[in-house]
Parts: structure tokens; C-alpha cells; sequence
């Protein structure tokens, strides 16, 4: 195909030139020929004109010779010899035309024989006429002379008009012959320039047609061209996006991997520690309790409350680790977002911390039928610390009261737990929240200072926002919110 | 009338000591066969390695097994000693040291009886061993194919 397409176009070109080529030498030779036509169509009307003239002074002469046949029959009639000199004098103007007549037809051989009769013939009349006029001047000129001069004289003028009437009708026959002529090299000019012309024109439309075709496909091509290029920047456009969208995926995609590892490896961390660390805590416990148990007849009091001390903080520590472990698997932890009965679920964990403290005196006043939308399991966390946080730090006061309600603010559910108990100093409300951040002795309340983090932790994983309001020594209120869109698509 | 023994599948030398312990506080006074790798513990169950003058036909009344084990975990042998024919109905009780999801998960999956977590606290690990004892031991009624085994 693509072979073909060049060879094709040269072909088209050189028709289109040799078209044009054909065109132009068509028109020279029209041209040249309708010139070399008119040229001879006017040689022709030369000659015509030239015919015209000689009909002209043959009309003359014919004129002066009826004039003199009109003298001779007046001179018949009347006899008057003026007649005669009349004669005479018109003879002569017959023969200055007749001089006339032989230059014009010097070409013509015939009219020049027909001249040199009439010359004769003129001649003879002027001595005819001469001779009566000299012969009778003693006749009176009322005298009737019907003599043989006089009727010569007449028979010579009517050779004259007969010689007149032929060189006409030849004349006649040349200018109809030349007439012919010039018009058949006219028609022929014409016909020439026509057709010829008409030729050319045709050709000259049909070429400068194929031309106009060629072109507008020329441009057709060329749009189509255009069309193709603009639509290639297209997809090449299209391309560069998919590119960068393939690169952003990528991107992406390496980022996914990035936080899978982090993640693994965070689980790996979070397997590990919950295996590894606890594996010595339970050896010093155990040993610990071993002596204590083993040897009670030979340590001390001082000793036993060091190995009590020291059983007391791998306790300690063993309870930092499983928050540690509960804190991590918040962030790592699947989300199954789900209406939860949180109303329920807290009365089961006060139920636990009253199960764990049973002559403990707390008002507990949960609001009946406060759902919220999360993790079933991390939702229980949140109010495990809580509630738990609001039993343990009511701990110390006589009627302890922990409320766990919901409230409309903004048209958007805030759930809190409040309490009664120890409360906080407001100033270092920012630190509540953070990991192992205390604000109580732990002697006073015991805690590893994870559970508020925690509850943070819970809470932004649902998209809420956690705060806490309170005074020392008047209690403190947690309160939460969840995502404002109840249907907590997590 | 054949031993009624117990395998304790623990590879720290410190929990085997106190779980030992923990028993012997206990009165439960059966014998104690310990593996201290997953290799050691296939080796004991289907009479191989170490073990092959044993016989197999007696097979132990309770595995204690811990999961995080050298060589061959105790996973591994979970899945092994359940794919047995002479082994598959034994009673086996994690003791490990994790509750990971996972772990717990893994170990049911492949046919644990009892999944407990050894408390950090003595005191409490010595109650664990005395529940699991009784139970296991004297409460839970073994399968048939034991009884026939004789003991």
C-alpha cells in the first residue's frame, strides 16, 4: 500500500502537467492559426476592396460611355457635330479610365487583353468622330448625316459597352470568388479559435477539474492528516494521564505495601512482645514467690517485702504490657462497624467493676436505650476504661455516682460518662490523653496510664473526637463522640 | 497397670521448673515426660528418635504444650499428632505465654481441647494448673479408645 500511493501521485502529476503542457500548445497553435487566417481574410478583403474599386471605375466608365452613345444618338437626332466633339471628349475620359482600369488590373491578363480591345475600340471612335467632324463642317448643321462613319461610331460604342459589361462580369466573378473566400478563411478563423478554443477550454476544465479534485483530496488528505495528528496528541495525552495514573497507582500501591509491611511488622512486634516479655516476668514472680514460700524460716521481714515489692511491679509490668498489647491492636484491629446497645454494654461492665469491689456503695444510673455505631469490640474497650476509670477514681468517696447518659449537641449524639470522684486539674487536660501520661499518684489510683489513650485511639479510628471536663476533687466527665454519620462506615 | 503421664512440651528451662512446681503444689502426682522442642515431643508421641524403645500403645493421659517452641513449633506438633491415628484423640491444653487473637485462633483451628494463658502472678498460675488438673484429669470422661488402652 505504501508503494503504491507516491507512484500514483506522480502519475497524477505528470497528468496534471501534461495536461497543462497540451493545454498551452493548443492555444499557441489556435492562436497562430486563427492569426494566419485573419491575415489572409483580410488579404482577401484587400482584394475585394480592390475588386470594389475596379467595379467602381468600370461603373464610370460604363457612365461615359452611355454618355457618348447618348451624344451619338443626339448627334443622330440632331445632327449636331458638338455631339461629336462631345464624343470626343468623353472617348478621352474613356481612355484616362482606361489607363486607370489597366493599372488596377495589371495582375489580371484577361481584363488587360479586354482593355487593350477597348483601347482599340476608343481609339477607332475618337478618329471615327474626329474624321465626320472634320469631313463636315460645310454641312449645315441641321443636315441629317446617316452616314457609314456614324453607324461604325455607333456599332464601336456598343463594343465598348459589351467590352464594359464583360470586364464587370469578370470583375463581378472575382469580387464574388474573393467575397467566398475571405469568408471561408474567416469561418475557418472562427471555426479555428471555436473549436479549437472550446478544446482547449474543455481540457483546460477538465485538467484544472482533475486539479481541483486532486487538491480538494490533497486537502482532504492533509485535514485527515491534521485530524489523525490531533487525534495521536490525543492519545498521547490520553496516554500521559494513564501514565500518571499508573505511576499515582503505583505510587499508591507502594505506599499500601509500605504500611503492610509496617503493619507486619507491628504485629510481629506485638506477638513477640506479648510472648517473649512476659516469659521472665513470670520466672521472677514464680522464683520470687518460690523463696518467699521455701525459705519463709530463713528471710527476714525486710526481705519479704523486697520479693513482695518486686512480685508487686512484675504485676505492674505485666499489666503495662497487655495495655501496651490492647493500645497496639486498636490501631491494627479489623473495624466490623455495627450498631451497638452501649446502654447494655455498660451496665455489664459496671456490673463487672461492682463484681470486683462488691461492698463498694455506687450509684450507677445508665440512660436506657443509647446506641451508638462502631466496632462492638473497641466500643466495649472505650467503655471499659471509662467506667472503669470512674470506678476506680470514685474509690475514695463516700456515695460515688458514675452516670453514663447521651446528649443531643448540634443535632449530633455526644455520649459521657460522669463521675463524682477524684476529678483533675483542668490545666493538664491535654496530658489525659496521652500514653502513660498520669495525673495521680499511683499509690493513690493504680493505672498504667494507657486507658485514656486508648479511648482516644477508639475514638479517631471512628472519625469522633473525645474531651474531658472536669475540677480536682469534683469529679470529671469523658464525654465522646462517634462518626456524624450514623451509618459509621469504617 | 500402665503410668497415667503427662507431657509437658516447654522449652524455658524456668517455666518447666515452675510448672513442675506448680503440679507438685498441686498433688497431682503423675508422671511428668518432658520435651523441650517440637522434635523432642513427635519423637515421644509416635516412638521415634530418642524415643524408639517406647511404646507407643501408651500414649499420655494430657499434653501440655506450648507454642513457641525451638525447632518445630507447637503448632506443628498439634497438627501432626492430630493427623495420627494413635494420637489424634489425646488431650491437648495450650499453655503459653500469648493471647493473641491469633495464636488462639491457630490453635483451635487445628484441634486444641483447652487454650490457657500462663498468668504472670505464681500464685495465679498455681490455681490455673490446679483447675486444669482437676478437670482434665479426674472430671473430663476420656474417649473410649483410652479406656481400652487399659489404665
Amino acid at each position: 500500500m505504501r508503494g503504491n500511493k507516491p507512484a500514483k501521485r506522480n502519475f497524477t502529476d505528470r497528468l496534471l502537467w501534461t495536461g497543462f503542457a497540451a493545454a498551452i500548445v493548443a492555444a499557441v497553435a489556435i492562436a497562430w492559426t486563427a492569426d494566419k487566417d485573419a491575415n489572409e481574410a483580410n488579404a482577401w478583403s484587400k482584394w475585394i476592396t480592390h475588386a470594389q474599386n475596379v467595379l467602381g471605375v468600370l461603373d464610370d466608365t460604363r457612365g461615359n460611355t452611355l454618355s457618348a452613345l447618348a451624344a451619338i444618338q443626339n448627334y443622330y437626332q440632331s445632327s449636331d457635330l458638338k455631339n461629336l466633339d462631345r464624343v470626343i471628349n468623353l472617348v478621352s475620359k474613356l481612355n484616362r479610365q482606361s489607363v486607370v482600369l489597366r493599372s488596377l488590373t495589371l495582375d489580371n491578363a484577361s481584363q488587360q487583353n479586354r482593355l487593350d480591345q477597348f483601347d482599340r475600340n476608343a481609339r477607332r471612335m475618337t478618329a471615327l468622330a474626329e474624321n465626320i467632324v472634320s469631313s463636315a463642317p460645310a454641312f449645315s448643321q441641321q443636315q441629317s448625316i446617316k452616314t457609314p462613319q456614324a453607324a461604325e461610331l455607333s456599332a464601336a460604342v456598343d463594343q465598348l459597352l459589351e467590352q464594359l459589361h464583360q470586364m464587370n462580369a469578370a470583375e463581378g466573378r472575382l469580387l464574388t470568388e474573393r467575397t467566398a473566400r475571405a469568408r471561408a478563411r474567416s469561418r475557418q478563423s472562427i471555426t479555428v479559435l471555436g473549436v479549437g478554443g472550446s478544446i482547449v477550454i474543455g481540457w483546460l476544465l477538465i485538467v484544472g477539474g482533475y486539479a481541483l479534485l486532486t487538491t480538494r483530496r490533497l486537502i482532504d488528505t492533509a485535514k485527515a492528516l491534521a485530524l489523525s495528528h490531533e487525534k495521536l496528541a490525543r492519545v498521547t495525552d490520553r496516554k500521559r494521564v494513564e501514565d500518571d495514573l499508573r505511576a499515582l497507582n503505583e505510587s499508591e500501591r507502594r505506599h499500601a505495601a509500605q504500611l503492610e509491611v509496617v503493619n507486619k511488622e507491628l504485629e510481629a512486634f506485638s506477638y513477640s512482645v506479648s510472648h517473649d516479655l512476659r516469659a521472665p516476668l513470670r520466672s521472677i514472680d514464680g522464683f520470687s514467690s518460690a523463696l518467699m514460700e521455701d525459705y519463709a524460716d530463713k528471710l527476714d521481714e525486710q526481705a519479704n517485702t523486697h520479693l513482695r515489692r518486686i512480685r508487686a511491679a512484675t504485676g505492674r509490668m505485666a499489666q503495662l504490657i497487655d495495655d501496651l498489647l490492647k493500645l497496639a491492636l486498636v490501631t491494627r484491629s479489623e473495624m466490623h462497624t455495627e450498631a451497638v446497645d452501649l446502654s447494655a454494654l455498660a451496665n455489664v461492665i459496671l456490673a463487672e467493676c461492682r463484681k470486683g469491689e462488691p461492698l463498694r456503695e455506687v450509684e450507677c444510673v445508665v440512660q436506657e436505650h443509647v446506641v451508638g455505631h462502631g466496632d462492638p469490640h473497641l466500643l466495649r474497650s472505650v467503655l471499659e476504661n471509662l467506667l472503669g476509670n470512674a470506678w476506680k477514681f470514685t474509690s475514695k468517696k463516700q456515695q460515688a455516682k458514675i452516670e453514663f447518659a447521651m446528649a443531643d449537641q448540634d443535632g449530633q449524639p455526644v455520649y459521657f460518662v460522669r463521675d463524682n470522684g477524684a476529678g483533675f486539674d483542668m490545666t493538664y487536660a491535654e496530658k489525659l490523653f496521652g500514653a502513660f501520661q498520669r495525673l495521680h499518684a499511683a499509690a493513690d489510683f493504680p493505672g498504667t496510664g494507657v486507658g485514656l489513650a486508648t479511648v482516644q485511639r477508639i475514638i479517631r479510628r471512628h472519625g469522633g473526637r473525645v474531651s474531658a471536663q472536669g475540677a480536682e476533687g469534683r469529679g470529671a466527665t469523658f464525654s465522646f463522640t462517634l462518626e456524624v454519620n450514623h451509618g459509621g462506615q469504617q | 497397670m500402665k503410668e497415667r503421664v503427662i507431657l509437658l512440651v516447654e522449652d524455658n528451662a524456668d517455666d518447666e521448673t515452675l510448672t513442675m512446681r506448680a503440679l507438685k503444689k498441686n498433688n497431682i502426682s503423675n508422671t511428668i515426660v518432658v520435651a523441650r522442642d517440637g522434635v523432642e515431643a513427635l519423637d515421644y508421641l509416635f516412638g521415634t528418635g530418642q524415643y524408639a524403645e517406647r511404646d507407643t500403645s501408651a500414649q499420655p493421659e494430657l499434653i501440655l504444650l506450648d507454642l513457641k517452641l525451638p525447632k518445630v513449633d507447637g503448632f506443628e506438633v498439634l497438627k501432626k499428632l492430630r493427623a495420627d491415628e494413635r494420637t489424634k484423640l489425646l488431650a491437648v491444653v495450650i499453655l503459653t505465654s500469648s493471647k493473641e487473637q491469633q495464636d488462639i485462633a491457630n490453635g483451635y483451628g487445628l484441634g486444641a481441647n483447652s487454650y490457657i494463658r500462663k498468668p504472670v502472678d505464681f500464685q495465679q498460675f498455681v490455681d490455673a494448673v490446679l483447675q486444669l488438673g482437676l478437670y482434665w484429669l479426674v472430671l473430663n470422661e476420656r474417649p473410649p479408645a483410652y479406656s481400652r488402652n487399659g489404665w
